[in-house]
């Protein structure tokens, strides 16, 4: 970044002390010293006030009815009486600073910086001496966090999601520059870090509950990325098929082996000696081009179903690294979406240990599905598991792996744990996704915060679990994240998995569940079991768009109208058939292949 | 070069962000500002951003201007 943001300084302010607000404001990249220093970039405003607030934590009083730190009934009653709107101030605030860097040459940024800015963040100067865990007593100030932050986050709509004006590509810029880890100018990303966001949770009280378009977090061990917007080739998508391949549609005993490397070795790469490890190596894989063969098939038996194929999900583990490679092309050429669970042998790389990890090829919905290679190879994006299975005594008598792995330790999935990172991609306006991997849906930490501020649309939870039925695991975690912060929640296992489970069946249920494969759960319509009809291997589920009003918490602090992708139908299908080979029919094209 | 398989945001695994950025930087019309930079250190900040997006020579190999206008959804 150019240092010339500092040089100016015309007017030099004593040095806060410390433990004040304004050595905090300093922490944060801000320039309390400086007479005339204002936050000129929306995100920078809403990330420092929003610090504040959470900071000490006094954003509850807007629910509380508190009419001093209420937005829009200070107490003061100079000002009162006058008081403008943050949200109309925020909106102002970005369609000044679009036309500023559109013409450039005729006005200064800080021109564009709204009066009601200037006086919110003269009124955080006015304390910058006061010690910070006095602040949350000072009800002006407090006033003036909120409506720095009700504004910053109103002049950011539709940002990380649509570039179509100035202010918005600026933005992407700055996201680049931050490594696509946040959007701000001059607060520091290993400060803290500002995000495009999807969802308010309607439930609760958090700092999450103050903004519809911005999330905050502190950046911990996790790198939290906002992809770059694609432009889908039939623009914004009114229904979304996703093409369910639960596959394997078995899976072995065999499949399953007590890791060879134990002991002297284990200690060298970080695995203790008093567990135990297992791999999971299926010893039937199929050939990359067969097996893109057979998706090739499936889509095709599923366009007969629908109108269109927009996405293709296979889960946990499902692909080795060529194998998705050879069904990425075929995939993408056939325009749809790929999210895949992966699994690698161990290499220096990874320490010598085997990874398992998802990879989203977004390039299929867009014009460039019949590009070269090398687009495909720098849209792909991979995420490595965050946490290792424990397969525990029940889970391998329910699994029936006890000739394989010993039941009495626990024994846990020998994968490399590389670095943590969680990213969020955007294939149309309502469908902003993630992918959390198995464990990585039932482990809280690190992830869950993170997934929580941003509130992507959908979440993928890429399983090798047993089926997915609403009184097992996936089911409860996904109803978190569907209350707070309203996402939806697609969890799914292979067939092979499902099949190998026997779960513990409810008193009078003898219906035989084991294959329902996904799980889907939306915060409008609950959850959906879908399990696929006896015989069939992969499954179609239809995704629409449902908007509804979120609000945040307080008065005029202003309402927002948000997407949540549901529920539209599942159809089972059987594509197990292999294509037909075609072969030329010309007998001179074939004499001369012969020869 | 090789795409390392788990590079988690460096600057290889977010080229094509940069290129996509660096198509609708130059569709969107910015103009350089005539004020110096002591005047507007922000105004300064960001088109220093601009500028060095512009210059930034990123492989492209593979990868044509009309791709990724598309996949930006930028018009020439």
């Amino acid at each position: 970044m150019t240092k010339r943001g500092v040089i100016h300084s015309p007017q030099a302010l004593d040095d806060p002390p410390g433990g004040s607000l304004g050595e905090w404001l300093r922490f944060l990249g801000a320039m309390p010293q400086e007479s005339d220093w204002i936050p000129v970039w929306p995100p920078d405003a809403f990330a420092i006030a929003a610090a504040i607030l959470r900071r000490t934590g006094a954003y509850v009083n807007l629910v509380n009815g508190t009419s001093k730190t209420s937005p829009k009934t200070r107490s003061r009653p100079s000002r009162a009486s006058h008081e403008p709107d943050a949200s109309a101030v925020g909106r102002e605030w970005r369609k000044t600073l679009a036309s500023v860097l559109e013409q450039g040459e005729t006005k200064r940024l800080r021109d564009a910086c709204p009066e009601a800015i200037r006086g919110w963040w003269a009124e955080m100067l006015r304390c910058r001496t006061s010690p910070l865990a006095e602040c949350a007593k000072d009800p002006h100030l407090l006033a003036a966090a909120v409506n720095l932050c009700v504004a910053g986050d109103a002049a950011c709509d539709d940002i990380g999601v649509d570039v179509r004006d100035p202010f918005l590509v600026m933005a992407e810029l700055v996201l680049d520059h931050n490594e696509r880890r946040s959007l701000c100018l001059r607060v520091p990303v290993e400060k803290l870090a500002v995000l495009p966001k999807r969802h308010t949770p309607q439930r609760g009280c958090t700092i999450r509950s103050l903004s519809h378009n911005l999330a905050l977090f502190t950046p911990t061990e996790i790198r939290a990325m906002w992809e770059s917007p694609y432009k889908a080739a039939s623009g914004d998508l009114d229904l979304f098929n996703l093409l369910l391949l639960p596959w394997p549609v078995a899976v072995e005993p065999g499949d399953f082996c007590v890791s060879g490397h134990r002991a002297e070795h284990d200690v060298n790469i970080g695995l203790s000696g008093d567990q135990r490890y297992f791999d999971y190596r299926p010893r039937q894989s199929e050939s990359p081009a067969k097996l893109a063969a057979r998706v090739a098939h499936a889509i095709d038996v599923a366009t007969r179903e629908v109108d269109r194929i927009h996405g293709v999900a296979l889960p946990e583990l499902s692909l080795t690294f060529e194998q998705f490679l050879a069904v990425e092309k075929v995939v993408v050429k056939r325009h749809a979406i790929l999210i895949s669970g992966v699994r690698g042998e161990g290499s220096r790389e990874t320490n010598g240990l085997p990874y398992n990890a998802c990879v989203i090829q977004p390039l299929g919905l867009t014009d460039l599905a019949k590009a070269p290679g090398r687009i495909r190879d720098v849209a792909r994006r991979i995420q490595l598991k965050h946490h290792r299975w424990c397969l525990d005594r029940d889970q391998i008598l329910q699994y029936e792996l006890g000739g394989r792995l010993p039941a009495a330790p626990d024994c846990w999935e020998r994968i490399y744990i590389g670095p943590r990172a969680i990213r969020f991609v955007t294939f149309t306006t309502w469908l902003t996704t993630c992918v959390l991997i198995c464990e990585d849906l039932a482990r809280q930490d690190p992830v869950t915060e993170v997934i929580r501020s941003v509130g992507p649309h959908l979440v993928f939870a890429l399983l090798m679990d047993g089926p997915q039925l609403r009184n097992r695991w996936p089911s409860r975690y996904a109803s978190v994240l569907a209350e707070d912060p309203g996402c939806s929640v697609l969890s799914m296992t292979s067939l092979g998995m499902a099949q190998r489970s026997r779960p513990r069946q409810q008193s009078g249920d003898t219906s035989d569940k084991r294959s329902t494969i996904a799980l889907w759960r939306d915060a409008i319509y609950g959850e959906r079991e879908i399990a696929l009809e006896p015989g069939h291997n992969a499954c179609v589920l239809s995704l629409v768009k449902k908007t509804a009003t979120e609000f945040t918490i307080g008065a005029g602090t202003g309402s927002h109208v948000a997407a949540f992708p549901v529920y539209a139908g599942a159809r089972s299908i059987s594509c197990a058939r292999q294509p037909r080979k075609r072969t030329r029919q010309w007998p001179r094209y074939n004499a001369r292949r012969k020869r | 070069m090789k795409k390392p398989l788990f590079d988690t945001g460096d600057a290889e695994s977010n080229e094509l962000s940069r290129l996509l950025t660096q198509e609708r930087v130059d569709s969107a019309g910015f103009k350089v500002p005539k004020i110096s930079p002591k005047n507007d250190p922000d105004l300064a900040t960001f088109h220093d951003l601009i500028r060095a997006t512009k210059r930034a020579k990123t492989r492209k190999k593979g990868i044509s201007k009309g791709q990724l206008r598309k996949l930006a959804g930028v018009k020439r």
